[in-house]
């Protein structure tokens, strides 16, 4: 089998370029959204007293997911010792940059006050996980471009065990802390629980993978080389388990979190009473984003399961962010409330356009950070090569 | 091996682009007006009902660490001083319009714009803070 | 390079330390001299709210009203973008079918959710138990109004014109009930209490630490709950006749 290189992705095809336009395009339009939402206030939006966080939450903890499980491949390749995925390791690991860098990128445009997001540094509050989170995503943004530089220069080749190994671990804290994010809430009986520590680790393997998927043959399409059908098959059984454990964690995070009574009313709307998220949750999580992938993959089709594990995705944690908001919130349990201000009542949400194009705009962020570097650095294996130095390890005959 | 040319052959360009970099940066700010009034007052003049805490040149430097001060002593802490805070420099500063009303910071002639437009420094404080004096109705009496 | 001239550098850098230090230090030493006229935040205080239900009267909204004037909110309805730093919620127990109406504003715990996760400190709990956020800190992420079990802080998502000049409020940051510190700290009652006083009479402020006020002597007479008393937030809110 002739040695894999990697080669600039310029030989292509003028599919590129269209793409890279239409990716700029809802950039830009993404900024458009951010500065109507920072000039007129966040009042243009679908968010609300009662539903602070909305899509582009769901949007950005999607991406930032995505972007702790990206590593998938690459880690399987470097510390895992798995040499059949040598050649994806620097794509994986641009992609995790790519995709982090999308999410931060909606996180920070949401704020009130975007101007102020280095007050952060300035003012820590160490008690706070969204301080935290801070630190976690920059070092990790490090490492991982520490680690894609050890892949593409020989000089700092031997410190790839070092990086990668590094970046492994880093990212399971960096999901903790994700995951904590929600899990550390007492305001409702959805969040207060350590199970999103693993869950949500669970969740990034998942949708970090299935994205990577999505995009091989978007890659092979685009000029670059996709990998051996045999590849794509050990991908898409590894994703089936991962399908199978966040399947399983979300089922012990509903059953054990709002099986007390406390919980119950919650958990009756969610899975029964809940209107769209009750079709979501069923629709999106259950059966797009478990059922049928488990399916494709059973049939060989594991590009099409990552699709639907994506769609199924955002489902999941439209669900997750938004419904345990629009509920209401339990003040004098064993009461029954109302007010003016539609307390006990199930609140409305309608995400607006802004929020809708701001995440899009992350996720085109992502891309486009995604195809200049594949423009840039040698990432896309290609067997045309240009360059007759293989820079990754022989796939092995 | 390629014969490699001769250092400054070499660096020619780069150093080129970088002079006319710096020639820019430092040329182009010559176009604009010359600020040789820096020490001048440049605010408008408001008929003050007394000195301000300190004299002008000073308050001009030191004016946004006061602020500082006196907003970190009176939020966090709860100690408040009326003589020195935000309230009060509104009062005093006040600049009023041909109907005698006071102008608010949208305006030009606001005290702090005036002086903050010429050096091109936004402050932030207005987005929150009112920028003309209490009114008197009774929801605003002084505490 | 000769070890004179070492020498000199070293000095030149300890001259310029020197006078670098001047030049920090210096402004700091002047404003200390114009604290110290002002009250010191009462130490040892820890203001409390106590809110006797059986004395709300069902209709009056007295203290909604008196707390939108002070800080110039304005309540719109149901949920929607104003902020509502007290509302009024009516509450029914499904077996006895009593109705009682219950004034709902910031708790001011002692272990404050908002406060634990604000990324900046700019929520925080004062040494008297006020808590109340620091709107130059305040980032806008809306993680402490995600945190609150109680629905009672808000995010301003429009420009503020016209604010009260004792209640600075601005677009992009998140407020809530601040126990009218502005009146606190200069030995006055919270303007929903004062209005409340003429009415009802339900709403009694003062110094939890302090044996001999008024607070402390209306909790010896009926006993107090706090709202969600699982979530031991220890609040300086609490209410009778619930």
């Amino acid at each position: 089998m002739p040695a894999m290189t990697y080669a600039h992705l310029d030989s292509p095809t003028a599919r590129l370029w269209p793409v890279l336009a239409v990716t700029a395009a809802v950039v830009v339009a993404g900024m458009a959204a951010f500065l109507t939402i920072d000039i007129q206030g966040h009042h243009v939006t679908g968010m609300t007293q009662r539903v602070p966080w909305g899509v582009p939450h769901v949007f950005a903890y999607f991406l930032i997911l995505a972007a702790s499980g990206a590593l998938n491949v690459a880690m399987l390749a470097s510390v895992f010792g798995r040499t059949v995925y040598k050649p994806l390791e620097p794509f994986s690991t641009l992609l995790a940059i790519a995709l982090l860098m999308g999410g931060l990128t909606i996180l920070v445009l949401d704020l009130g006050r975007p101007d102020r997001v280095l007050l952060t540094m300035q003012y820590r509050n160490n008690w706070s996980i969204f301080a935290w989170n801070t630190i976690l995503y920059t070092v990790f943004l490090a490492l991982a471009a520490a680690h894609l530089a050890t892949l593409q220069n020989r000089r700092y080749a031997r410190f790839s065990p070092v990086t990668g190994h590094s970046a492994n671990v880093w990212r399971f804290v960096l999901t903790t802390g994700t995951g904590l994010d929600l899990g550390v809430l007492i305001a409702r009986e959805l969040y207060q629980s350590a199970i999103f520590a693993p869950l949500f680790i669970s969740y990034a393997l998942t949708y970090g993978l299935a994205v990577l998927l999505v995009l091989l043959p978007v890659m092979g399409w685009l000029g670059g080389n996709r990998p051996e059908p045999e590849v794509e098959q050990r991908l898409g059984r590894l994703l089936a388990i991962f399908v199978a454990v966040s399947f399983y964690l979300t089922v012990a995070l509903y059953a054990f979190t709002l099986y007390a009574p406390a919980g119950r009313s919650l958990a009756r709307f969610v899975w029964i009473d809940g209107g769209i998220y009750t079709a979501l949750l069923w629709g999106g999580q259950i059966v797009l984003g478990t059922a049928i992938p488990l399916l494709l993959i059973l049939k060989k089709q594991p590009v099409l399961a990552a699709a639907a594990v994506i769609i199924g995705g955002f489902a999941t944690l439209y669900v997750f962010m938004i419904a345990a908001q629009v509920f209401p919130q339990s003040i004098l349990p064993g009461h029954v409330v109302s007010s003016a201000y539609g307390d006990g009542m199930v609140a409305h949400y309608m995400a607006r356009w802004p929020e809708w194009l701001l995440g899009f705009g992350g996720v085109a962020v992502a891309l486009l950070v995604l195809l200049a570097g594949c423009l840039l650095f040698r990432i896309v294996p290609s067997r045309r090569s240009r360059d007759p130095r293989p820079l990754g390890a022989e796939v092995p005959p | 091996m390629s014969k490699r040319a001769p250092p400054l052959r070499r660096w020619l360009k780069p150093l080129a682009a970088l002079a006319g970099m710096a020639l820019v940066v430092l040329l182009v700010p010559s176009l604009g007006e010359s600020r040789t009034d820096l020490d001048q007052p440049s605010a408008v003049k408001t008929a003050l009902p007394g000195p301000c805490l300190l004299p002008a040149p000073e308050m001009r430097r030191q004016h946004k660490g006061l602020l500082y001060e006196e907003r970190t002593n009176a939020v966090r802490h709860g100690i408040r001083n009326p003589e020195t805070s935000l309230t009060r420099c509104v009062a005093c500063h006040a600049v009023h319009d041909e109907a005698g009303q006071p102008v608010t910071y949208e305006d030009e002639r606001h005290f702090c714009r005036s002086c903050h437009m010429q050096v091109a420094i936004a402050p932030d404080c207005f987005s929150c803070h009112l920028s003309t004096p209490m009114t008197l109705d009774k929801a605003e009496e002084k505490p | 390079m000769s070890a004179p001239e070492r020498m000199d550098r070293r000095q030149a850098l300890k001259t310029a330390f020197a006078g670098l230090a001047a030049t920090v230090l210096a402004p700091g030493l002047m404003l200390v001299e114009f604290g110290t006229q002002a009250k010191a935040a009462a130490t040892g205080s820890r203001w409390g709210l106590l809110i006797d239900v059986s004395r709300c009267q069902g209709d009056c909204a007295g203290c909604v009203e008196a707390c939108s004037k002070e800080h110039g909110w304005h309540a719109e309805g149901r949920g929607g973008h104003e902020p509502q730093w007290i509302r009024v919620i009516k509450a029914t127990d499904p077996v006895t079918g009593q109705t009682s109406t219950v004034p709902l504003m910031c708790q001011h715990c002692a272990n404050p959710p908002c406060a634990d996760v604000c990324p900046t400190t700019a929520t925080f709990r004062r040494a008297d138990g006020i808590v109340l956020v620091d709107k130059h800190l305040c980032i806008g992420c809306r993680y402490c109004v995600m945190a609150c079990p109680f629905g009672v802080r808000f995010f301003q998502g429009d420009d503020v014109q016209n604010q009260r000049t004792n209640s600075p409020r601005g677009k992009g940051t998140a407020e809530a009930c601040n126990m009218c510190v502005h009146r606190v700290d200069h030995g006055r009652l919270p303007a929903c209490v004062e209005a409340c006083a003429a009415t009802g009479g339900a709403m009694t402020f003062g110094d939890l630490n302090d044996p001999d006020s008024a607070i402390r002597a209306a909790l010896a007479e009926k006993a107090a709950a706090r709202l969600r008393p699982d979530l031991a937030l220890a609040q300086g809110v609490s209410y009778q006749s619930l």
